[in-house]
C-alpha cells in the first residue's frame, strides 16, 4: 500500500496560484498581442465577439433565466436542501475554510503566503497585462463606430 | 425535412446529457467526500498544478501564434471564416441559427410547464452536484 507522508500546505498552495496567476497574465498578454496584430482586423472580432455572446446569452438564460435550472430549483424542497446543505457547510466552517485576521487557516493563510512570495517579474506580468489589454480595448473601440455603422 | 422536432433533439441530445454529467460528478464526489483521508490538499494541490501547466500550454501556443508569420496567418484565416459565417455557427440573440438556435430551445424545454417534472429532476442534481463540489474542493483548505 503507497502512503502518502508529505501533505502540502498553505505555502504550496500559494507558490502554485501565484504561478498561475502569472500564467495567466501572460495568456492575457500574448491574446492581446495576438489580436492587435495590424494584419488582425477588429470587425472580425466584433463578429466573433457578438456570436459568442449571443450563444453565452442563452446558455446564462438556461441557468438563471425565468423557467432556467436555478428558478426551477427554487421552488423545489430536495433541490434547496442541497443547496442549504452546501450554505450551511460554508457557515459552519466559515474560519476553518476562509481563515482569520491572522493569516493562519484557510483561504487567508493561502493569500498571505501568496503576498509573501510576490515579486518583480510578477508584478511586470501584471502591469504588461493591463497595458496589453488598454491597447486591444484601443483598437477594438477606436472602430466600434465604423463595424457596427 | 427535419429529421426530429428540436423539441425532441435538445431533450435527448442536449438535456439529457447534461443532467447525467451531474449525476456523475456527484455520483463521484459523494462517496469521496464520506472518506477523505489526510492527503486530499495533495490530490486538489496537484489538480490545481495541472491547470497551471494547461494555461501555460495555452500561453505558449498564443505566444507562437503572435509571433510567427506563417501560424498568425492560418489563424486570421480561421477568424475571418468565422467572422464571415458567425450567425451559421454560434448565431445570433434572436436564437434563430447555428448554436445559439439550440441553446435558446435548450432553454425553451426547460422551461416548458408540461416538462416540469424533467426541469425539476434535473435542477435537483444541478444542486446536489453543487453541493458535492463545493464540499470537495473546500474541504482541502479546512486541512491547509
Amino acid at each position: 500500500m503507497i502512503v502518502c507522508t508529505v501533505v502540502v500546505n498553505a505555502i504550496d498552495l500559494a507558490v502554485m496560484h501565484v504561478q498561475m496567476l502569472q500564467n495567466l497574465f501572460e495568456l492575457m498578454i500574448n491574446s492581446s498581442l495576438l489580436l492587435t496584430n495590424p494584419a488582425i482586423n477588429p470587425a472580425d472580432i466584433w463578429n466573433v465577439g457578438y456570436s459568442a455572446s449571443s450563444f453565452g446569452y442563452w446558455v446564462a438564460k438556461s441557468f438563471i433565466g425565468n423557467g432556467g435550472t436555478i428558478d426551477w430549483a427554487r421552488q423545489n424542497a430536495t433541490a434547496m436542501a442541497y443547496f442549504s446543505n452546501a450554505t450551511n457547510y460554508l457557515g459552519i466552517n466559515a474560519t476553518r475554510i476562509f481563515g482569520d485576521t491572522e493569516g493562519s487557516r484557510g483561504m487567508s493563510a493561502v493569500l498571505k503566503n501568496m503576498t509573501m512570495q510576490l515579486n518583480e517579474s510578477f508584478a511586470i506580468s501584471f502591469m504588461r497585462s493591463l497595458n496589453e489589454s488598454v491597447k486591444l480595448a484601443y483598437k477594438l473601440l477606436s472602430t466600434v463606430n465604423v463595424t457596427m455603422g | 425535412m427535419p429529421i426530429a422536432p428540436v423539441s425532441e433533439f435538445v431533450t435527448n441530445s442536449i438535456l439529457t446529457p447534461i443532467n447525467s454529467i451531474y449525476v456523475i460528478t456527484w455520483g463521484l464526489l459523494e462517496p469521496i467526500i464520506r472518506h477523505l483521508t489526510a492527503d486530499h490538499p495533495n490530490f486538489i494541490y496537484s489538480q490545481l498544478c495541472v491547470l497551471t501547466w494547461t494555461l501555460k500550454l495555452f500561453s505558449t501556443i498564443v505566444g507562437v501564434t503572435a509571433t510567427n508569420a506563417t501560424v498568425l496567418q492560418e489563424f486570421n484565416k480561421t477568424l475571418v471564416t468565422y467572422s464571415l459565417n458567425y450567425e451559421n455557427f454560434t448565431g445570433n440573440i434572436a436564437g434563430t441559427r447555428g448554436m445559439s438556435y439550440i441553446a435558446k430551445n435548450s432553454y425553451i424545454e426547460l422551461n416548458n410547464a408540461s416538462k416540469r417534472d424533467n426541469s425539476i429532476y434535473i435542477a435537483i442534481n444541478f444542486t446536489r452536484a453543487l453541493n458535492a463540489a463545493i464540499k470537495y474542493s473546500l474541504k482541502s483548505l479546512e486541512m491547509v
